[in-house]
């Protein structure tokens, strides 16, 4: 409850000013209208078309009568001392807020469309009503007249229009008997208002809102264009989009409910509810719908606000079909949910809990509103009503449904921040897709109700046709053209292109003569550049597949290996289980060429085992067609020619070492060793950069930052670097990135994105010239040949930003897993959209597009971190945490499953620098949405990282338990009041709140504080110390000591 | 409950009267309210003609669990005569 005392006001009938409680969904609309930027956002805008012969006068004389019967529209809203409302005189019609206009002929229409616009702004004062105001407009050619209204949603909801029309037109044909009706009315509104607070306190209301809490709690919020950086506050502006649906459409909708026997509610639920679990993603979807709350017979003759906003939770089954998913799932929800229409609002959000985000509302992203209040009677002076939307919008998507004289209407309201254009096109298009489907044939199955949602993307631009049909063919022409050109160097060995070509094709030989050929498979464990650059080339001369061998991997996994991949021969060094190994001179040595082997009968490719964190590492047998489709783009993209000198930093075993070396290769440019320096060596790895005139640089994503550290900490400029390449991993660029990038113009980052098994195939690009760099860098365009489809949890290619599994097709997939049939069908498929024959690869991720058409990953199908159903992204969380100067390094990671998931930060402080968890987490409080703010900021000496150089969560998570203990030894300082506002503040809550309990350090949420009775805090602090409080500020450290820092700061 | 309020089962009281009125299409005790037209605002404006008293109440929730016509028709004569509708 939000109050103590509870003014219900004289008995009615008495000589006593009238004073009635306001419901608790007032109350919350007040609330609301404190936290968001724009104060008529709750501004309800109606257009009632009127006989154009009534004058001026006889409309002004209507509307005071209107206003004289309808004491809602009269009352003034007080929030404090406890919530009230009183009532105004009627004005007489001198004094009601009516304007009139004549609009200029032909521009009758624009006029009315500025007249709406500018009644949608007007700001009302809650203590001076009316809060209505209204314009007269006619055509000067008589034609044509409407009565524009604004009131304000506190005291009018939707199905106020009909007792109003209803009213305005007895006033305007003489017939409302105002003498009679004012108390009528007056004592109605009253004994409404009473009613309502009587319901809010039955105890089935309470019982029914601790349920719909707890549901609510259990299922993961609806988000719609789920993006990184997704705005968690908004100016609230709204666009709306209209769908008439034809005469013969909406025929078919009234056949379809009456065939599944379900009223339009039902109907519309259940498309609005497969439309949204579209286009989130989610298997449970929900949304808020208004439902009328009134209680007294009396109050249907009543303007006023007795609405409650209740939400919709639809379990999604895709495998089912449409009716039977209506009659079984949605029909029953929505029965449910009529049945708690009692409920208020602000008491499930206080059961609830929810995450608040930003300055949203907290429960719904979409709204589902049946408009069923705008039919006017015939033959009356009203001719039309219509409500208009008022270029905002409260939600991130609402649908209302109107049924009109010619069919049913859909409009789509969206706040373009949220939900630009495109991405709101592409959910109006799936909602006509689904009406037509579900209202043509209501046994449709579920997956039928929508299309394809977008062509396929277009490519990111660079391509050059391979000059050969092979590899080696490529290579053996660009060694041709320049034969005294280095080709790969190495601390004392570099071989120009004419001994590379003749020690490849010498290895070439040697190696056939030991059986390698077409369809075989040769091992490498070479450990010198120049060894594995020349097998390299001698295995794809021969037609062969290459397979790296690690020589550090466990015997039994390099025995699995070989014998997976039917590889018996292996050049370099060691002992292989399973297989002989030679080096690379005895290799090649023994006789004379094979003869008549010009080139190979058929092109060959390399083998790489994909690490697998589940089951046994898998095979992937990648061939020519994807790698030179690769080499062509990359020549183009990366610019590379024979002044390229590539940096050769990947090992064998990873894909990018292709990209490092075939290509440059072909480019005719210099493979260049990244020895002697350490891998995980970053001052030296700048060091042999800077020494060797490296061009091209290509880093594990985990590298990049320790690397643009060492260039800073070192001073190198890295002028001679064109390209910095990452990938294997999201890349989260943090401030110090962009800033070394901004510093050095001339380097472009590369971000690519491709697994194994289709190598790279998605680019993005950045430079310091951009500026303004995304945190959370997206995964680009498709490369050159490369057909990427999003297909979504309907099946369908998903709209603009929509996530769906990235399936990858086109010149990329591998031929499959080496020797392994089944897990190659499993995961290589059929491409319908591909030529007869076409495979593509299910890459098993996440993706979506974003709303300029660029891929953005969010992470594997079964990875996501997400907290109480929000996705968070550790490293955008650790990028944040990073802006604090006192930080060197931060780690985000998660423990716990359900509602105990938490998210815990990490901090490695900066020399010298001791960051307290509070301010880490005011810094990030202001920077993330609720759910990637840390529950706890732990402090650590250093951070420990596994074998490959990433942060080892594991070992840091087993920290915790003692770092929490350590932080919560209690400083004694925190429980008292810091000074005498404090101590008053204290005083204030505890009477609020009814207990003495109370700390300053305490949140003050905890302690039973909710929006309601923050509300009548809050309008008693500020005029108590003429401090205005920003609500969104309180929400975000609700306690005593943050509350006195606000209003010292406000006063 | 009023006497003058109930005729017989299905007789022509105030609330069989409105039925009457407001269905177009034939239909039993039985049939589904959503199958002979009737959605809640409807089922509202019958209640507000019906109750003889401006201060009784009609919740919402028990308005919602209403099915069959021979429901509605129970429920419509308790608020004519007064009752607690339920």
């Amino acid at each position: 409850m939000t109050t103590t005392v509870r003014p219900s006001g004289p008995a009615p009938g008495t000589d006593a000013p009238w004073l009635a409680p306001l419901t608790e969904t007032q109350l919350g609309l007040l609330m609301v209208h404190r936290t968001v930027p724009v104060p008529h956002l709750y501004n309800v805008v109606a257009e009632i078309g009127l006989d154009p012969a009534r004058t001026d006068e006889e409309v002004r004389r209507a509307l005071a009568a209107v206003i004289a019967v309808q004491p809602a529209l009269r009352t003034a809203l007080h929030a404090a001392p406890q919530p009230h409302a009183t009532l105004a005189d009627p004005p007489p019609p001198a004094a009601v807020p009516l304007r009139t206009e004549v609009t200029a002929s032909g521009g009758h229409a624009r006029r009315l469309g500025e007249l709406v616009a500018e009644l949608s702004t007007v700001v009302f004062d809650f203590a001076a009503p009316p809060l209505l105001r209204a314009v007269h407009v006619r055509a000067a050619a008589g034609d044509r007249a409407a009565l524009l209204l604004v009131v304000h949603h506190t005291v009018f909801d939707g199905f106020s229009l009909r007792p109003l029309v209803k009213d305005l037109e007895s006033a305007l044909a003489g017939r409302l008997d105002v003498v009679a009706l004012r108390p009528a009315r007056e004592r109605a509104l009253h004994r409404e208002l009473t009613a309502q607070r009587d319901a809010a306190a039955d105890p089935a209301v309470e019982a029914a809102a601790v349920a719909l809490g707890e549901r609510l709690r259990s299922v993961p919020a609806t988000v719609l264009y789920p993006r990184p950086g997704r705005p968690t506050e908004t100016a609230f502006t709204g666009r709306r989009r209209e769908l008439p649906l034809s005469p013969e459409l909406s025929a078919a909708v009234d056949r379809a409910c009456a065939r599944l026997s379900v009223t339009p509610f039902v109907f519309f639920s259940a498309l609005h509810a497969a439309v949204l679990a579209r286009h989130s993603g989610n298997a449970t979807v929900t949304f808020g719908t208004p439902l009328l709350a009134r209680r007294t017979i009396g109050s249907y003759g009543l303007c006023g606000f007795f609405v409650h906003t209740l939400p919709v939770v639809v379990d999604i089954d895709w495998e089912a079909g449409f009716a039977d998913w209506v009659a079984r799932r949605v029909a029953p929800e929505v029965q449910s949910v009529k049945e708690r229409a009692a409920v208020p609002f602000s008491r499930i959000v206080q059961h609830a809990a929810p995450d608040r985000i930003g300055n949203r509302n907290p429960l719904f992203a979409a709204m589902l509103a049946m408009q069923d209040s705008t039919e006017v009677e015939p033959g009356g002076a009203v001719l039309t009503l219509r409500e208009h939307g008022t270029g905002t919008a409260k939600f991130d998507l609402w649908l209302g449904v109107t049924p009109t004289a010619g069919g049913w209407l859909l409009e789509v309201e969206h706040d373009p921040e949220l939900l630009p254009d495109p991405v709101a096109e592409g959910v109006l298009a799936s909602l006509a897709g689904a009406v037509e489907a579900a209202a043509g044939d209501p046994a449709v199955p579920l997956t039928g109700l929508f299309r394809d949602g977008s062509a396929l993307p277009e490519t990111d631009g660079f391509a050059t046709g391979p000059p050969a049909g092979t590899l080696d063919g490529w290579f053996r022409r660009t060694a041709a053209r320049h034969p005294g050109r280095v080709a790969v160097e190495e601390p004392g060995r570099r071989l120009t292109y004419r001994e590379l070509d003749a020690a490849a094709g010498a290895l070439a030989d040697g190696l056939a003569r030991r059986g390698a050929g077409p369809g075989t498979v040769v091992g490498l464990t070479t450990s010198a550049l120049t060894d594995t650059v020349v097998t390299t080339l001698a295995v794809l001369r021969l037609g062969s597949r290459y397979l790296p061998l690690d020589l550090s991997l466990p015997a039994d996994r390099l025995a699995y290996m070989t014998e997976k991949a039917g590889c018996r021969l292996v050049v370099g060094e060691g002992s292989v289980p399973g297989a002989t190994v030679l080096g690379p001179a005895e290799a090649a040595a023994g006789g004379a060429p094979a003869p008549g082997r010009e080139g190979p009968a058929e092109p060959g490719g390399y083998i790489m085992f994909t690490s697998g964190s589940t089951g046994r590492p898998k095979g992937v047998a990648m061939s020519e067609g994807p790698l030179l489709n690769l080499t062509g783009w990359q020549l183009a993209a990366l610019d590379m020619d024979e002044r390229t000198r590539f940096l050769q930093y990947a090992p064998l075993g990873f894909d990018v070492s292709f990209q490092e070396i075939v290509p440059t290769l072909l480019a005719g440019g210099t493979v260049v060793s990244r020895a002697p320096a350490d891998r995980r060596d970053f001052p030296a790895v700048v060091r042999r950069i800077t020494d060797s005139a490296v061009t091209h640089v290509y880093l594990p994503v985990a590298a990049l930052r320790p690397f643009v550290q060492a260039a800073r900490a070192a001073g190198a400029a890295l002028e001679g670097v064109s390209h910095v390449c990452v990938s294997g991993e999201q890349l989260v660029a943090d401030r110090e990135i962009e800033e070394f990038f901004a510093e050095r113009p001339w380097l472009t980052l590369v971000n690519l994105y491709g697994p194994t098994e289709t190598h790279a195939v998605t680019t993005h690009r950045l430079t310091g010239r951009d500026g303004g760099w995304p945190a959370h860098v997206p995964i680009g365009r498709p490369v050159h040949g490369v057909t990427a489809q999003l297909v979504d949890a309907s099946g369908r290619l998903a709209p603009p930003g929509v996530a769906g599994e990235l399936l990858l097709g086109g010149r990329c997939p591998a031929d499959g897993y080496i020797n392994d049939p089944e897990r190659t069908d499993e995961r290589f498929v059929p491409d319908p959209y591909g030529p007869p024959g076409a495979r593509r690869y299910r890459t098993g991720d996440q993706v979506l597009r974003d709303d300029r058409g660029t891929f953005v990953f969010l992470g594997r199908d079964d990875d996501q971190v997400k907290i109480r159903g929000h996705r968070v992204e550790l490293g955008e969380v650790e990028s944040a945490a990073l802006t604090h100067d006192a930080v060197r390094e931060a780690v985000a990671a998660v423990r716990g499953t359900g509602a105990g998931r938490e998210l815990l930060l990490f901090v490695r402080p900066a020399a010298g620098a001791a960051p307290s968890a509070g301010e880490v987490t005011a810094l990030l409080s202001g920077l993330l949405p609720a759910p990637m703010v840390p529950g706890r900021v732990l402090t650590v000496d250093a951070v420990p990282t596994t074998g490959n150089g990433k942060y080892d969560r594991p070992a840091l998570l087993a920290l915790a338990d003692t770092l929490i203990a350590r932080q919560e030894r209690p400083a004694p300082e925190a429980t008292a009041a810091g000074g005498p506002l404090e101590a008053e503040l204290l005083e204030l809550w505890s009477g609020v709140l009814g207990r003495t309990d109370l700390s300053a350090e305490r949140s003050l949420l905890e302690c039973g504080a909710h929006s309601l009775n923050v509300l009548v805090a809050m309008t008693t602090i500020e005029e108590r110390y003429g401090a205005h409080v920003p609500l969104l500020d309180f929400f975000r450290t609700p306690t005593v000591r943050a509350l006195a820092a606000l209003i010292e700061a406000g006063r | 409950m009023i006497d003058e309020a109930v005729d017989d089962a299905t007789g022509s009281d105030i609330a069989s009267r409105m039925i009457d009125a407001a269905v177009r299409v034939p239909f039993t005790e039985n049939s589904r309210l959503a199958e002979v037209g009737l959605d809640s605002l409807t089922l509202v404006s019958m209640a507000v003609e019906c109750a003889p008293d401006t201060d009784q109440e009609i919740d919402a929730g028990a308005l919602a669990q209403l099915r069959t016509v021979g429901e509605l028709r129970q429920w419509l004569r308790a608020l004519a005569g007064g009752g607690e509708p339920g």
